[in-house]
């Protein structure tokens, strides 16, 4: 994994787009609230807040993102604290231009007073293959915190799990633990792009807390892998994808912007279409086999009472970021939609195609 | 006649049909336009192809929501089997396959049609689906109907919500689209249906490409299921307002366009690629699900021990402790307590009997769990990867994972109760399995707290005559599994308010409402007092639940447990004489027939005999109708029913029942007003028709009737139709409908049957649905279906002929006449020729008279076989001969029976209209064999008459050609259309079929049509045969020697028999 960082230098490009502020955060309905580090938008997170330990924010009260909480009160140990409220405005006004990651680093352009964007570069200190083994084995002691990251969720006790270890999650205001340097020609540090940087960055970490992972060298698909042997080979080894399922990874990347987004994870594998020449045999081509419909030994065909279950097993709609409500418009569309299906599962035409008639 | 196809090309789906060669072309349409498809390079038009105008009338004659004008017109190229440069076409409805030595190879044929998107081909099957029945003319290629069966399978997972929302990249765009999940038995399920896929849904490509198409069926399936998925789905968003409209980011246009009927979503490329990935990412868990060798399976197991032994005071006890979690829960376990566990169990896809708790998967010790291990998965990830996403569906799953291997959790009966109720069918739904006990059927507990009515009622002998009108006294008693409760177990109940209660040795759902409502009816036990129709609705299981708790039938002493008794079995119904009156034997099994009709009758309840075709409906009826003069009723029956069985009615009155007079109310001048009513009043039995019940309704309810009779009963089976209503508004003390189709299994149809039969005995229509037919047709919810069945079936008696107490009652050739009536058009043509042959035969003599009697007989013939045989025109065939359309029904209810037929004409023009009639008609291929027919080409057509399977069904012959030799003992219908007047000869023919080698009863049916020199050679022959069989062997001979005075007797029309 971390040994290979050229091979699999991947970025996540974010195009910024300017924060207006005032629009009260909505928080997405349905079972992914309970745990969602997707709920909010961000945008509000810290109006009215001063200083950024005073993180009693509206959104707060919502009982999500101890992490966004947990990131800026680490910016604190930094003394990037105060600085923090100028990164906000700067960062409201849509100058933060980009924001790149890779393992280990952030690069961003941000917009200053002249008319070519600074650069920001920031390092964090990664740890080695063998801390994040024991990290990985700390975290299988606890289905319930490797079941949590394995679907998608990040448990307050993942932090417990580095603390135990002595090793960083968060920024520890430690020699090298986080560097930060600015193109511009100001003398502050951290000056307000800097600021902008990691107030951006503190956005993109409480809507995918996993980045605080990938900063630290393990993205998201090792923490899968990793997860996935334990807990009975608690003591394997997190090891690099192989070459071959690497190759085969590459083949399937059309484009180096493509390769950014498809190596995240373990790859499902679409179906190839399979082919299955014509046959020739008349009776065979026009009527098919004959057999009955069997249907009938299936699952029975009920109108679930409880709507959208599948999107519950993948704990809501973690990656919803619109400005409207997701669980409860998808709800709303299962519902109906249900009805739908079971009339014409019944052979009847589609209610609504008949108030037209 | 056309055949409809259809299949995918690239995203849409090609719509197309194949036509007879030679088959009139359709009349130019008004917007035909010149630029009709012009043939490109060396791929010719299939011959077969329908041409589009065809298509587009039947598309407008559904409200599909397009206009199918010319211009939508447009060519595909089909890879069709050819062999020798000819194309083999569908069927053989069609053309003719061509036949050769040479090898058959897939060939390009153009065809024209239209291409629809997925928006239309959705809505044009769903439409087409519905009213597939009306559509005449028109038969659904196997093709198509693969289509709708898969159309059927997306509703299913619709309803089922077994799809997520998604995004794809298709050309340069994005579009947000619904796409189905392929979770457990769905997967199997689509690949066996992909199995069945006809190639011709998939052989067309675009005009211009090279070789034949090969994407797999399976793939075929996966694109259309998606696309009719999305299609459902996609316009129900009930698109709110406040946040339509251009603004939000990507997401909310995302999720807009899932919401409308444009898919395409705009945004900047990154933005949505990134939106893709973020959903690939998401989908990911259930994509593993579904690629999964095992799923996760939650087993409620309930407390341990076994069944209580405190069966006596009905005492709930489970579920006391309410503590159960942790150590503690496992002290309680073993210090006896009764505690329910939801076990978390790996269940293998392909095989789910093998069934091994995740406690043993983790170890992975033990046979099954190194089974699992073979099937080649890593175990640990998976199981990790379900348990995480299980917990987000229930709580009480997610706690428990904080220990290394979790292996279940515990449960008190609240608890219980709530996975039934709710985790239970959510997992199911989210793709995990479930096992509960059989004690609970998905809505409830088998046995529920339930009230039941007690009525005592003086015996029989003492009662006098008691009616369904009679007011009875009756009490309400709480029960559970058929033992009654005292009001202390209620109490008791009441006290423990669980949800789930062990009680008289079961496990009973009761419900804070369910014990006050018993408690209710504990407290006002005299409930007071209700008829006795109404008591008899509830013993047979009407009632569902009401004021919360539901009724468990009825019990009772005295005349009313006789009656229920009866009702619930037949067998105990009493035997009574058939009166000496009926001329004619009953055989057994009718008279047990006759017996059931006449209790029912007595009582005042309606009826449905729904014998199989030729078991004798008419003559159990006709007996019925004789006993109830017996009884002194001296008012008349209505019989109503198709105008083509109208003669035959009247035929067998009159030989069954000669003393009862009957009357055909038909023809243009019926009496009217009170006219009818005294002539209705002068006879026994009225007939009439269903289309003049509609017309003359208002008159023939002036009448006083004692009953109301529906012959081909399934004429209202839709409740909506003019005729349904109309046969309500008669009325009658009693009523009963005669079919020979299984209504029973129509659930669908069966409301409107028992409706007519006895008013409100299931409900409204709506009350029906909701409570049969979605459960059955949907659910196959087996309570539901049990319940209706024991509503039904005391007024439904149905025997068929296969029945092993029918076979050793039938002999194993029944012979029957099937009177039939002419046509208006008929009787003018007839008498017209009558009197031109009385002419000619009174100015002839000696041999050309005999020529002439004979010429004059066969143009008879002909005209009362139908008006285009004797006139060679070649015109339209349908409603214009009685016998054709007797024939057709005949025939329909036979195909429906799954069961073949052979027919014997003797003039070859009539067995080529025949063919083409049936085949019309019936969409199923007819044969026709006649003098012509090469030898070669009749072996193949009796190799494929008595083939397995998919052979057509129908065999028409030409007497001379084919009343020999042949050995057809497939069909177990032999027909004679028209007559030789020779039984040896007819006989012979017969015996085509009733010979060695056929295993079932063989029905023959002879047709005769009434009041013409049909029915009076007929009953001539029948005459003189039982004197001395020879006399008639001879032919048609013998007529040519009659007076010009017999003959004139012989041949003359009785009008009154012409009915159309």
């Amino acid at each position: 994994m971390t040994d290979e960082p050229q091979k699999r230098r991947s970025r996540r490009k974010r195009r910024r787009r300017p924060s207006t502020g005032d629009t009260p955060s909505t928080r997405s309905e349905g079972a992914g609230a309970r745990r969602s580090r997707s709920g909010s938008k961000g945008k509000s997170r810290s109006r009215g807040r001063s200083k950024t330990t005073n993180r009693r924010s509206r959104r707060d009260r919502g009982g999500g993102n101890w992490w966004a909480q947990r990131w800026s009160k680490s910016l604190d140990s930094i003394r990037v604290g105060r600085r923090l409220s100028h990164g906000r405005s700067y960062a409201r006004q849509g100058r933060v231009i980009e924001l790149e990651f890779e393992k280990g680093s952030v690069v961003s352009m941000v917009k200053g007073s002249r008319n070519a964007p600074y650069l920001v570069r920031m390092h964090f200190a990664m740890l080695s293959s063998t801390d994040w083994k024991k990290v990985l084995g700390v975290i299988s002691e606890d289905m319930e915190l490797g079941g949590g990251l394995f679907r998608g969720e990040f448990p307050p006790q993942t932090e417990e799990a580095f603390v135990r270890l002595n090793l960083p999650l968060f920024p520890t205001g430690g020699q090298g633990d986080l560097k930060a340097a600015c193109s511009c020609p100001d003398q502050a540090n951290p000056c307000k792009h800097v600021a902008a940087v990691y107030y951006a960055l503190g956005e993109e970490i409480a809507r995918d807390p996993f980045l605080l992972f990938r900063l630290r060298g393990l993205d998201r698909t090792e923490l899968m892998e990793g997860l996935a042997r334990t807990p009975a080979a608690r003591t394997a080894v997190v090891a690099p994808p192989s070459a071959e399922a690497l190759a085969r990874r590459e083949d399937k990347m059309v484009s180096d912007e493509r390769r950014g987004l498809t190596d995240a994870l373990p790859q499902s594998q679409p179906r190839q279409p399979r082919d299955e020449p014509l046959p020739q045999d008349p009776q065979l081509f026009w009527a098919g086999l004959m057999g009955t419909p069997s249907r009938d030994g299936g699952e029975e065909v009920r109108i679930p009472r409880v709507a959208g279950a599948l999107a519950q097993r993948l704990g809501g709609y973690p990656f919803w970021r619109g400005d409207s409500g997701c669980g409860m418009v998808m709800d709303q569309i299962y519902r109906t939609a249900s009805s739908v299906g079971l009339s014409i599962y019944l052979g009847e035409s589609d209610p609504e195609d008949g108030e037209e008639r | 006649m056309i055949i409809l196809h259809s299949a995918l090309l690239d995203t849409g789906l090609f719509l197309w049909a194949e036509a007879p060669v030679g088959a009139e072309s359709p009349e130019p349409e008004a917007e035909a336009a010149q630029d009709t498809a012009v043939g490109v390079g060396e791929v010719a038009d299939y011959p077969f192809c329908a041409d589009f105008d065809i298509l587009a009338r039947l598309l407008r004659s559904l409200p599909v929501g397009f206009r199918p004008t010319r211009r939508r017109l447009k060519t595909a190229t089909a890879w069709l089997p050819t062999q020798s440069g000819r194309p083999f076409p569908s069927s053989a409805l069609i053309g003719e396959a061509p036949s050769g030595r040479t090898q058959v190879r897939l060939i390009p044929w153009r065809v024209e049609g239209l291409i629809l998107a997925p928006a239309e081909y959705y809505r044009v099957l769903t439409v087409y689906g519905e009213r597939a029945r009306e559509l005449q003319g028109m038969v659904s290629g196997r093709d198509f109907s693969f289509w709708l069966e898969a159309l059927r399978f997306a509703g299913s997972l619709v309803a089922r919500q077994r799809y997520l929302p998604n995004i794809e990249q298709r050309a340069s765009q994005w579009h947000a689209h619904w796409h189905p999940v392929w979770l457990g038995d769905d997967a199997d399920e689509r690949e066996r249906m992909a199995r069945r896929m006809p190639a011709v849904a998939r052989a067309l490509t675009p005009d211009g490409q090279d070789g034949a198409p090969r994407l797999s069926a399976n793939d075929r399936l996966e694109t259309f299921i998606s696309a009719v998925v999305d299609q459902m789905v996609r316009r129900r968003g009930g698109l709110n307002k406040a946040i339509s409209g251009k603004d939000g980011n990507v997401y909310d246009r995302w999720l807009r366009a899932l919401r409308s009927a444009e898919s395409r979503t705009a945004g900047q490329a990154k933005d949505l690629k990134e939106l893709g990935e973020q959903l690939r990412q998401w989908h990911e868990p259930i994509d593993q699900a579904a690629r999964a060798p095992f799923r996760l399976c939650f087993r409620l197991e309930e407390p341990s021990g076994g069944v209580p032994n405190d069966k006596g005071n009905g005492n709930g006890r489970a579920g006391k402790k309410r503590n159960g979690r942790g150590r503690k829960n496992k002290d309680q376990a073993r210090s006896g307590q009764k505690n329910w566990f939801v076990r978390y169990l790996l269940q293998g896809t392909q095989d789910p009997t093998l069934l091994v708790p995740t406690a043993d998967a983790w170890t992975a010790r033990g046979r099954k769990a190194a089974a699992l291990a073979r099937m080649g998965a890593d175990l640990h990830e998976t199981l990790l990867a379900f348990m995480g996403q299980a917990a987000g569906v229930c709580s009480r799953i997610e706690e428990s994972l904080h220990s290394a291997k979790p292996s279940g959790y515990s449960l008190d009966a609240r608890g219980a109760y709530e996975f039934l109720t709710v985790t239970a069918p959510a997992l199911q739904q989210a793709g995990f399995g479930t096992t509960v006990p059989a004690w609970w059927t998905g809505s409830g507990t088998e046995q529920r707290l339930s009230v039941r009515a007690r009525v005592d009622t003086p015996p029989l002998a003492e009662a006098g005559m008691p009616s369904l009108d009679d007011e009875l006294e009756f009490d309400w008693e709480v029960c559970v599994g058929g033992r009654s409760l005292s009001k202390k177990d209620l109490d008791a109940l009441a006290r423990l308010k669980e949800p789930l209660q062990w009680v008289q040795g079961h496990w009973v759902e009761a419900g804070v409402e369910e014990i006050h409502a018993a408690l209710e009816f504990w407290n006002n036990r005299k409930a007071g007092s209700v008829t006795a129709r109404e008591l008899v609705r509830l013993a047979l299981g009407s009632a569902e639940a009401s004021a919360g708790i539901r009724f468990d039938g009825v019990r009772a002493t005295g005349w009313m447990e006789v009656l229920l008794t009866r009702l619930k079995d037949k067998e105990q119904i009493g035997h009574i004489e058939v009166p000496e009156q009926f001329v004619g034997d009953l055989r057994p099994y009718q008279e047990r027939g006759f017996d059931w009709l006449d209790f029912l009758r007595a009582w005042g309840f309606g009826a449905c005999l729904a014998d199989d075709m030729g078991l004798g409906k008419t003559i159990q009826t006709l007996a019925l109708l004789q006993q109830e003069r017996q009884y002194g009723e001296d008012r008349p029956t209505l019989i109503i029913c198709p105008t083509s069985v109208l003669s035959n009615w009247e035929y067998e009155a009159g030989r069954f029942t000669p003393e009862l007079t009957a009357y055909v109310h038909h023809g243009p001048n019926r009496p009217r007003g009170w006219e009818l009513v005294e002539q209705a009043q002068a006879h026994t039995i009225v007939l009439t028709s269903y289309a003049l019940l509609q017309r003359d309704l208002e008159d023939l309810s002036m009448v006083q009737w004692a009953g109301l009779i529906l012959d081909e009963a399934q004429n209202i089976k839709n409740p909506d139709t003019k005729v349904s209503q109309a046969v309500r508004a008669v009325a009658a003390d009693y009523r009963i409908a005669l079919t020979g189709t299984p209504v029973e299994n129509h659930v669908g149809d069966l409301w409107s049957i028992m409706d007519f039969l006895n008013p409100g005995s299931l409900g409204s229509a709506q009350e029906f649905k909701r409570a049969f037919f979605l459960p059955i047709q949907a659910h196959r919810d087996r309570e539901a279906s049990k319940r209706l069945q024991q509503m039904t079936s005391p007024f439904i008696l149905r025997r068929l002929k296969t029945d092993s107490s029918i076979i050793s009652d039938l002999p194993e050739k029944l012979e029957m006449k099937v009177y039939c009536s002419l046509t208006s058009e008929q009787g003018q043509l007839y008498e017209e020729l009558v009197s031109e042959a009385e002419e000619r035969i009174q100015n002839a003599e000696g041999i050309e008279r005999h020529g002439v009697i004979l010429a004059a007989l066969s143009k008879l013939k002909q005209v009362c076989n139908h008006p285009a045989h004797f006139l060679g025109d070649g015109s339209e065939l349908r409603g214009r001969s009685g016998k054709l359309t007797r024939l057709t029904e005949m025939i329909e209810e036979i195909l429906a029976a799954g069961e073949r037929s052979v027919l014997f004409t003797q003039f070859v023009k009539m067995g080529t209209l025949l063919r083409e009639h049936l085949q019309n008609e019936l969409g199923r291929e007819v044969i026709f064999l006649h003098g012509q027919t090469p030898k070669n080409k009749r072996d193949s057509m009796v190799a494929r008459f008595q083939s397995e399977g998919d052979a057509p069904p129908i065999f028409v012959l030409s007497l001379k050609a084919g009343g020999t030799g042949l050995n057809l003992t497939a069909a177990n219908h032999v027909f004679h259309f028209d007559r030789w007047w020779n039984p040896a000869v007819e006989n012979q023919a017969t015996d085509r079929a009733f010979r060695i080698g056929q295993t079932r009863n063989v029905q023959v049916h002879k047709f005769v049509c009434a009041g013409t020199l049909e029915e009076r050679i007929d009953s001539m022959i029948e005459r003189k045969r039982s004197i001395a069989d020879d006399i008639v062997g001879s032919g048609e001979k013998w007529i040519t020697e009659l007076s010009n005075d017999e003959i004139h007797h012989m041949l003359a029309l009785n009008k009154s028999a012409v009915r159309d």
